[in-house]
């Protein structure tokens, strides 16, 4: 039995690698997952980079950053697996939602209300409202930025971004810390559950499929035995099948409520598996088509398209310059040859648009320059000629 | 302009630690190698702005803190960062990181600084955060051997009370329980007492 030490955040994302464990698909494929839970993607990043950790659950614009080396030194990693899709919401405190008005449930619809209550803000000379995501390099800072942007707000001057760790964005909603935050599951529910927050929309209404976590091997494993790395993608995607079978989600729900895994309460973690999310606190509950996705292939084998339009927003928000030599790159990282081998079969039906956004006309990954060119020096969206 | 001292005192150093003994722990050796100023951050709310405040040129956290992904943000060229930061990480020096993040600390220092000029300030925080490691294994050592002779009085005490025995006899049932057992006596004075209290 192989030892293999993952690090992980407790978030509902982590399932399929948890589910390896505790169903027995690591043991299965000759391996043994040894799970340690980590309390930031900062940490996540250091353990892998240094070989405290064989592999991790790791944010997937934070993989892609540390294989370029944007922002930071290059930690040399490969991603062969893709964990979850979607499974963040954008909450804003009470007091804010109150600034807004009537919320409609289309996420299109509600943003010119919280536009405008952003403006408001801005013109009767308040400080403007603060914002939170979980890391500079996540799809919460992405998704906050490009909701933000398609209200015509400039998220670098019009509002505050900062940066909270997930447990602690409700307590900042409730202080009044913050107006509002993206993060993944469970904490969106959570800050629901405690009457601190609204969910404004979850980012499966804005966009159907941006990777969210991603499986990180560092690269002592990565260039090692082939068998092995096929072993931890196979258990990892027999993980992901189980959890993305409904009739498994109330196990999965009990597993993760675990405290050493999420330490959160299991019905609260069924509402975010299942996608049956209340949105305003004490309201009924709505079901979210796609709220997470855990599917195998469609999820978990890695899909180029979508990595490239997680690079594409570094470059749209100024992170890194553009660098077309890029798409190459995101080959390496994500090494599908890895998948294809661990779990033969068809594949996923290619999409015609990788990530589907309602927010954006369809996204071409050959055209990043394209893609590129359509938002100003500040991200914002040109106005047509 | 004369080349920067290695060991540059002037350096202001914000340690970001919720513990408060450990940083007074490494403060004091910080002081003791003469840097004086040094901002301790106890408080996480508002992380950022309490950082602005003190413009430090070097910002040591604990790895066990959540809001060291607040940090990163530093890393982030915008109008909200005064002067930019980088992280105390090398690819030419991959023993000192190692040793940073085995004893679990992690230093970020003004982009441009020279690395020698921090380097004495990473060592110190790394000898203090092992000594301070082993303090607490001490305190947690002598918290337990304090909790089981606490437990094991009040075992023989009821003992004493239910059984009618002196306090030798009480005490000489447990050993030979425990060693009979193969379990510590603490344990066995725990049972004792789960079970003996129930009836009152």
């Amino acid at each position: 039995m192989k030892r293999i030490t993952i690090g992980f955040i407790p978030l509902t994302d982590a399932a399929p690698l948890i589910a390896a464990h505790e169903r027995g698909f690591a043991e299965e494929e000759g391996l043994a997952f040894d799970l340690v839970r980590e309390v930031s993607w900062a940490n996540i990043r250091d353990k892998l980079s240094i070989g405290l950790f064989d592999a991790a659950h790791m944010l997937t614009p934070l993989a892609i950053a540390s294989a370029l080396g944007i922002g930071h030194v290059t930690v040399p990693l490969i991603a062969p697996a893709t964990l979850a899709l979607n499974g963040n919401a954008i909450t804003l405190s009470a007091a804010f939602v109150r600034e807004l008005g009537d919320l409609p449930d289309d996420p299109v619809a509600a943003l010119p209300l919280f536009a405008a209550a952003i403006r408001r803000r801005v013109e009767a000379g308040l400080n403007p409202p603060v914002f939170a995501s979980t890391f500079p390099y996540s799809t919460h800072n992405y998704i906050l930025r490009a909701y933000l942007a398609a209200g015509g707000i400039d998220p670098d001057r019009d509002v505050q971004l900062v940066v909270i760790p997930p447990p602690l964005m409700a307590g900042s909603l409730e202080k009044g810390l913050i107006d509002g935050f993206c993060v993944g599951s469970p904490w969106n529910s959570v800050a629901v559950d405690r009457g601190a927050g609204h969910i404004l929309t979850p980012s499966s209404a804005l966009f159907a499929r941006i990777p969210e976590k991603t499986l990180v091997i560092g690269d002592i494993l990565a260039g090692g035995d082939p068998d092995t790395l096929r072993a931890i993608v196979a258990a990892t995607a027999k993980g992901a099948a189980w959890c993305a079978d409904p009739a498994n989600a109330l196990e999965l729900a009990a597993i993760l409520s675990a405290p050493h895994y999420l330490g959160v309460s299991a019905p609260l973690v069924l509402r975010t598996i299942e996608g049956r999310l209340v949105f305003a606190p004490g309201g009924p509950s709505r079901s979210v088509p796609d709220f997470i996705r855990y599917d195998v292939p469609g999820t978990v084998r890695p899909d180029a398209g979508r990595y490239a339009w997680l690079y594409a927003q570094m470059v749209r928000w100024g992170q890194t310059r553009f660098d077309p030599g890029i798409p190459a790159r995101i080959a390496a990282l994500i090494r599908t040859d890895i998948y294809d081998a661990a779990m033969p079969g068809p594949l996923p039906p290619a999409d015609a648009d990788p990530i589907g956004s309602i927010l954006e006309p369809a996204f071409d990954p050959a055209d990043l320059a394209g893609y590129l060119a359509r938002f100003d020096d500040r991200g914002l969206p040109k106005l047509r000629a | 302009m004369p080349d920067p001292i290695p060991n540059d005192l002037s350096l202001t150093i914000a340690i970001v630690d919720e513990s408060r003994s450990r940083a007074a722990i490494i403060e004091e050796g910080l002081r003791d190698a003469g840097y004086s100023r040094i901002v301790h951050i106890g408080e996480m709310t508002n992380l950022l702005a309490r950082l602005y405040a003190t413009d430090p040129d070097v910002v040591v956290i604990d790895l066990e803190n959540p809001s060291r992904d607040v940090l990163e943000q530093l890393f982030q060229v915008s109008r909200l960062v005064k002067r930019p930061v980088a992280m105390f990480v090398d690819q030419s020096d991959t023993g000192m990181i190692n040793k940073a993040i085995e004893a679990g600390v992690s230093a970020y220092v003004v982009d441009g600084l020279k690395k020698e000029r921090v380097k004495a300030i990473l060592d110190m925080c790394v000898a203090r955060f092992h000594a301070f490691a082993r303090l607490q294994n001490e305190l947690d050592q002598a918290k337990s051997a304090l909790e089981e002779r606490k437990v094991v009085e009040r075992a023989k005490g009821l003992l004493m009370k239910h059984k009618g025995i002196s306090e030798e006899e009480a005490y000489a049932l447990l050993r030979k329980r425990a060693m009979n057992e193969k379990k510590k006596l603490g344990e066995i004075a725990q049972a004792v007492v789960t079970g003996l209290e129930m009836l009152g």
